[in-house]
């Protein structure tokens, strides 16, 4: 897959990077040798896509197992202590709440 | 002192019983060797200097975990409560974590000593340690050489002496591959096995929290203790009861796929591999030729499935919640502008991957690169299900080579990636894996890969324990 300095930008954007335009020349060539590397995998054919998740092993079973849900509660309450901890590590903040730039210019 | 070095975490803590060391003596004596050697070697970005403080030294005969008392390190990729967490990224320079890992509680539950933070790829991306925000690690083999990546300071650090063992953790072989580039025992366990909680994500699906130390059988006591189902985990699951000692390795069955052996291998590296099967042999294993027909796909399946997930993983770097911002610039106009001032933090091998990821996860690519990889992803490991009914282990190389130069493949992405062809197959079907010393290169260690069975993380570590006390390459210390 040749990839071009136009499809580059655009996922340079939407992933909100600054990439300069020496890195942009840099990065047009490796994505095109790794995406070109990674394609071997059409040398397979196969049916439709179906994703299964093989690496989780049950250990009891030895067969495929599901991720283990639980319920989104609230199962310990932390003091304001912890909340403080986890705010005062925001580069900005007021009245307990992170405070950031508007998202509109 | 330096006998310190080849003992194991069972004699040490006898010692610490029986009052012949205290942990103390120990703390200082990697202390010392810390602030002696690691200028040089860059394998530390946050030393524990209060480690003592606090602890209670009269607890020691209470406290029946062999753990107890003994000196750790832990990639900095791994939460430790109050104390600097960077993941090896600028971005995070002034991050302090306000809370632990799972592994790192159940460590402190038993009286562990953590000595400090190791150095790493940022992220945990790269295969050289060369892609720390911090600078690169060097080999305590030979300085000019990388320590492998992305555990490269845990991987130095236990070679020269500056802790007794560490946590480190392996999405592709991460632990495995500086754990041979370096000379020590580096342990990958069943996916599950280990809770996540606390570890920076990066591949979720391949993620798994390991070991590095000088033994063996230390491996297994840390195993022993960070194991285990959290429900802070979905993924983690309750491993069975480790199996007993073995005696013997007659009757052990060791697979040694043919595709280990071909193009690109090293020919003083397989001659070291192939030694080492023949040892098993000569202890009384059988050796078995097996194939993994979907060998030569299992580089290319990782590497779309990595750059997928790390796509999203990376997202929440943006330096609004926490880490490095530029909030107060003010020429920024809007958020968007915000985050990209803040991500420019975020080094370019970091980036690079972020970019591959939107893209094979993008609109009309997707079916292509990432359903296919997951297709594939499945018939991988359904190689490794129908050989695992033959034998109890798989044999092989670690890595193509021994340590590289500094610098050597930074100027070529994919040859770089090309480091991880024999590490990855294990990530991507979750099996536990190990790499055990076996023989040196022109002065440089290389490690032997052995490959377990599903939740069979404790026959595996067996069958390298009895490989490891019938060789006694762990004797070999660097001099520094």
């Amino acid at each position: 897959m040749k990839v071009t300095q136009e499809e580059v930008e655009h996922i340079a954007k939407l992933v909100r990077l600054e990439i300069s335009s020496e890195d942009k020349q840099g990065f047009v060539k490796e994505f095109s040798d790794i995406l070109s590397y990674v394609e071997k995998l059409n040398e397979i054919k196969l049916d439709e896509i179906t994703v299964r998740r093989g690496w989780l092993v049950d250990p009891k079973t030895g067969e495929e197992r599901m991720n283990k849900w639980r319920e989104d509660k609230i199962t310990k309450k932390e003091g304001d202590e912890v909340r403080d901890k986890f705010i005062s590590l925001a580069s900005d903040s007021k009245d307990g709440y992170v405070k950031t730039i508007s998202p509109l210019k | 002192m330096s006998e310190l070095l080849i003992k194991t975490i069972r004699d040490l803590s006898e010692g610490i019983k029986n009052k012949k060391i205290s942990s103390v003596e120990l703390v200082n004596f990697y202390l010392d060797r810390i602030r002696k050697y690691d200028v040089e070697f860059n394998s530390y970005l946050t030393v524990n200097e209060d480690c003592m403080k606090g602890s209670d030294t009269s607890k020691q005969s209470q406290n029946k975990s062999l753990l107890f008392g003994i000196p750790a390190g832990i990639k900095d990729v791994i939460a430790t409560k109050d104390i600097r967490l960077t993941g090896g990224s600028k971005i995070l320079e002034n991050y302090i974590s306000p809370y632990d890992a799972t592994v790192v509680g159940k460590l402190n539950e038993v009286g562990y000593v953590l000595l400090g933070k190791h150095n790493c790829d940022e992220f945990a991306q790269g295969s050289s340690n060369e892609n720390s925000g911090y600078g690169p690690v060097k080999n305590p083999w030979d300085k000019s050489r990388v320590p492998g990546g992305t555990s490269g300071g845990s991987a130095t650090a236990v070679a020269a002496g500056f802790c007794h063992y560490a946590l480190g953790t392996d999405t592709g072989g991460s632990i495995r591959q500086p754990a041979s580039y370096c000379g020590v025992v580096g342990l990958k366990p069943t996916y599950g096995r280990v809770s996540r909680y606390g570890l920076m994500s990066m591949t979720s699906s391949f993620d798994q929290c390991g070991v590095l130390s000088r033994r063996v059988e230390d491996a297994k006591e840390v195993l022993r203790v960070i194991e285990g189902e959290d429900t802070l985990d979905a993924t983690s699951a309750q491993a069975p009861e480790m199996e007993d000692k073995l005696e013997t390795l007659k009757g052990v069955r060791v697979g040694v796929p043919k595709e280990y052996f071909t193009d690109g291998l090293n020919e003083g590296v397989k001659k070291i591999i192939e030694s080492a099967i023949g040892k098993f042999e000569e202890l009384g294993a059988s050796i078995v030729e097996v194939s993994l027909p979907n060998f030569q796909y299992a580089l290319a399946t990782y590497y779309i499935t990595m750059f997928a997930e790390i796509s999203s993983n990376m997202a929440r770097y943006d330096g609004v919640r926490y880490g490095i911002s530029q909030v107060d610039n003010k020429g920024l106009g809007d958020l968007e502008d915000l985050y990209r001032a803040n991500r420019a933090l975020l080094g370019e091998e970091v980036k690079r991957r972020i970019m591959l990821g939107t893209y094979v996860l993008s609109s009309g690519y997707y079916d292509a690169y990432y359903g296919k990889a997951q297709q594939v992803r499945d018939l991988i490991i359904g190689d490794f299900r129908k050989v695992f009914d033959n034998v109890d282990v798989l044999a092989g190389p670690v890595a193509p080579t021994p340590a590289f130069g500094i610098g050597e493949h930074l100027s070529d992405p994919l040859a770089m990636y090309l480091e991880d062809v024999y590490t990855v197959p294990v990530n991507l079907a979750g099996l536990p894996a190990l790499s055990v010393p076996a023989g040196f290169v022109s002065g440089l260690p290389v490690g032997l890969h052995l490959i377990g069975k599903w939740w069979e993380d404790d026959k595996l570590l067996e069958i390298a324990r009895m490989y490891e006390i019938a060789t006694e390459y762990y004797k070999q210390r660097p001099k520094l």
